[in-house]
């Protein structure tokens, strides 16, 4: 998903995410929810002197958690690029950036190449003094023309 | 500024590449083995379910060849027991569950508007670890002391007098468990969190609706049965008295808590099935599903009912008035969430524009039978019945006229219905109404005459029987033998799919609606990398 948060005077600030359609607190109360039967069903099983249920059943409340973790921890993943003036700012992080990059905006050039073939969606890409720096990879081929347009639209402002 | 300025702010999380973008298949064999993408892992969930089909149906074969006439004939009763043991287990962990998770890896991301799975990676191992499990469950077969042929049901003390295969199965059955689990949550976390923007539950196709119902089955019960079978471990090598009598535990215990998690697998093994079916009617009568709403609500009740029916599988082994009587009318409860769906699909037809494609005819099939199936399970339920019914063939009529003309009858209608979307061909129409056809007679042929050796008395789990059931007998050994070799047609009909044929349009189907079909025949390897928008208008079920 891309969103256009900011777009006043040279500066334009463009944020892409993966698609999340639920929120951190609503899969608490799922991973809750699911707890709450297994281990309920699990000490019931107990209170008959099977107990040995009750591990399993922990094991797999544990793995869920986990693995609700990482896919909200995934899908958070933000791409902010923020073109102004003088620089092109593209920060990768979750709610902070973990790695920031600037570009002289003059000397950076846009890319977006892709194979004639269903399999590819193509690659978009930011590069200046020879580097090379991969934008919107959650992004299909649709969305990287469109992330590639609003860029390089915010570029030749 | 001369130069870049690169910034890494935090060092625990640079798994993101942001020079590097591959995104085609890895070559060769590799592919397979590696693969994290949603639709190859469902592809090698569908093929691996279709090799165990015929490895189980010719254990089926093994079975009925045995009883085509009475008395000991081919195979030694140890080994015949081993034949209804394994086919059981073959044909519910390695057929028809792998072939619903196939399908759910297939087609749940395509019909929510999802890149892939929430969790790709734990994705590819929860296929690996089944070939691996299902290796070390069939190995056994070949050991000195035989495989298990207990039961796939594993009752103690019986199964604790098995050969040293027995350590072997748990082992394997631990390792199908997890692979449930994580298939499970994967499906939970991913159709909570990557819904196309503006898809609502009450958006999403019944399929889906199917599947999440189905995981919650499978999360809630699995950790019952990994810790059963377990117990039953202990019991066995490590002096513990879970089950053992003699010690202080009790053996009906453990039917109790194996249907517990076995009545609910029973759902586990159909409610997929439901959304296929709900998918392919109204394709085929060109008409919204009726009463969806109602049909997710019937879901749910069934999914909640299978919970609190398990100890009508015990009828006969014993339980004051008051339990015998709420397991009886909690059961027969069951029946109206079902009947309600069956009114839906046949309410869905009624003056529909229908036409009669090879997915709709399994589709329809699966109706009538199912239904057949169905009414023989609500006479089952009734207990002073069931005292009379338990453990004979009537049970087996039952469960495989839910099973086959059911389970495997719908996997086959999603193959024929969405083949074209995955392979870009369309199938041979003729040869697949051919299948349908020759399928639907043999299958009645095998499986109706059970019900009348099993109102006569047969039991089942033997391979010698009276001769007043011989004639009924011979004629299910034939529509065993014709149902089984009918099945080549289906593998030969799916390769010549794969191979070439007819090009299939991006909506196969006229009728046909959802997401899946808006994307290309054969669907590009990575879909929906950006979701959809779905407006509220937007049909998506």
């Amino acid at each position: 998903m891309i969103e256009v948060q900011d777009k006043q005077g040279c500066t334009t600030r463009l944020i892409v995410t993966a698609n999340r359609s639920m929120s951190w607190k609503a899969n608490l109360y799922l991973a809750a929810s699911l707890g709450v039967i297994c281990m309920g069903v699990a000490i019931a099983m107990a209170t008959f002197g099977l107990w040995m249920i009750i591990p399993f059943a922990g094991l797999e409340i544990i793995f869920i958690v986990v693995c609700l973790y990482l896919t909200l921890k995934r899908l958070s993943r933000q791409e902010v690029i923020t073109v102004d003036s003088e620089a092109i700012k593209v920060e990768w992080g979750y709610s902070q950036p973990d790695v920031t990059v600037n570009l002289p905006r003059r000397w950076s050039r846009l890319s977006y190449h892709c194979k004639d073939s269903e399999f590819e969606v193509g690659e978009l890409s930011v590069s200046a003094h020879g580097k090379r720096y991969v934008l919107g990879q959650c992004l299909n081929k649709k969305e990287k023309k469109a992330l590639y347009g609003e860029l390089k639209s915010a570029m030749a402002q | 500024m001369s130069s870049n300025d690169v910034t890494h702010h935090a060092a625990d999380d640079h798994d993101h590449d942001h020079g590097h973008d591959e995104h085609g298949p890895a070559p060769g064999l590799m592919r397979w083995v590696t693969t994290t993408n949603h639709k190859d892992i469902g592809t090698l969930y569908l093929w691996f379910s279709l090799v165990m089909f015929f490895i189980g149906g010719a254990m089926a074969l093994v079975i009925r060849a045995e009883l085509f006439q009475p008395g000991i004939q081919i195979v030694d009763p140890m080994f015949f027991n081993s034949m209804t043991t394994m086919h059981a287990i073959v044909m519910i962990f390695g057929v028809v569950m792998p072939a619903f998770v196939g399908l759910a890896n297939w087609m749940i991301p395509m019909m929510i508007g999802a890149p892939d799975m929430a969790l790709p990676r734990l994705n590819n191992w929860s296929f690996w670890i089944m070939p691996f499990a299902f290796t070390i469950m069939l190995s056994t077969l070949f050991m000195d002391s035989g495989g298990p042929a207990g039961g796939w049901t594993l009752y103690p003390p019986l199964v604790l007098q098995m050969g040293d295969s027995f350590a072997y199965v748990i082992f394997a059955i631990h390792f199908l468990g997890i692979s449930s689990v994580m298939g499970s949550i994967n499906i939970v976390a991913t159709i909570f969190n990557m819904r196309a923007p503006g898809m609502t539950f009450m958006q999403m196709p019944m399929f889906v609706w199917t599947w999440l119902i189905t995981a919650y089955l499978l999360i809630a019960t699995i950790p019952v049965f990994a810790g059963a079978v377990t117990m039953l471990l202990t019991d066995r090598f490590f002096g513990t008295s879970f089950f053992n009598a003699a010690g202080g535990g009790d053996p009906v215990m453990f039917q109790h808590i194996f249907w517990f998690f076995g009545h609910p697998e029973v759902y586990i093994l159909i409610l997929p099935a439901f959304g296929i079916v709900s998918s392919i009617i109204p394709t085929f009568a060109r008409k919204p599903l009726f009463g969806y709403d109602s049909m997710v609500y019937a879901t749910a009740s069934i999914a909640f009912l299978s919970f609190i029916v398990w100890a009508h599988h015990m009828f006969t082994t014993g339980m004051p008035l008051a339990g015998s009587l709420f397991f009886m009318f909690s059961t027969m409860m069951i029946s109206v969430p079902t009947g309600v769906k069956v009114f839906n699909w046949v309410a869905t037809m009624w003056r529909g524009s229908m036409t009669f494609e090879t997915p709709m005819l399994f589709a329809i099939g699966f109706v009538i039978m199912f239904t057949v199936g169905g009414l023989s399970g609500l006479m089952l339920a009734i207990t002073p019945a069931d005292i009379q019914y338990h453990d004979t063939y009537f049970v087996v009529a039952h469960f495989h006229y839910v099973l086959v003309p059911g389970a495997i009858y719908s996997l086959m209608a999603a193959t024929y219905y969405w083949l074209p979307k995955w392979t870009g061909n369309m199938y041979d129409e003729t040869l697949g109404k051919w299948h349908f056809w020759i399928s639907t007679v043999f299958v009645n042929v095998l499986f109706f005459p059970m019900h009348f050796v099993g109102l006569a008395g047969m039991p089942r789990r033997i391979p010698d029987y009276s001769l007043q059931f011989a004639d009924w007998n011979m004629i299910a050994t034939i529509g065993a033998f014709g149902f089984g070799f009918s099945q080549l047609m289906f593998v030969y009909i799916i390769v010549k799919c794969v191979r070439g044929g007819e090009k299939a349009t991006a909506n196969v189907w006229e009728g046909a609606r959802g997401l899946e079909w808006t994307v290309a025949s054969p669907a590009p390897y990575h879909t929906f990398e950006t979701a959809p928008a779905i407006e509220s208008s937007t049909v998506t079920r």
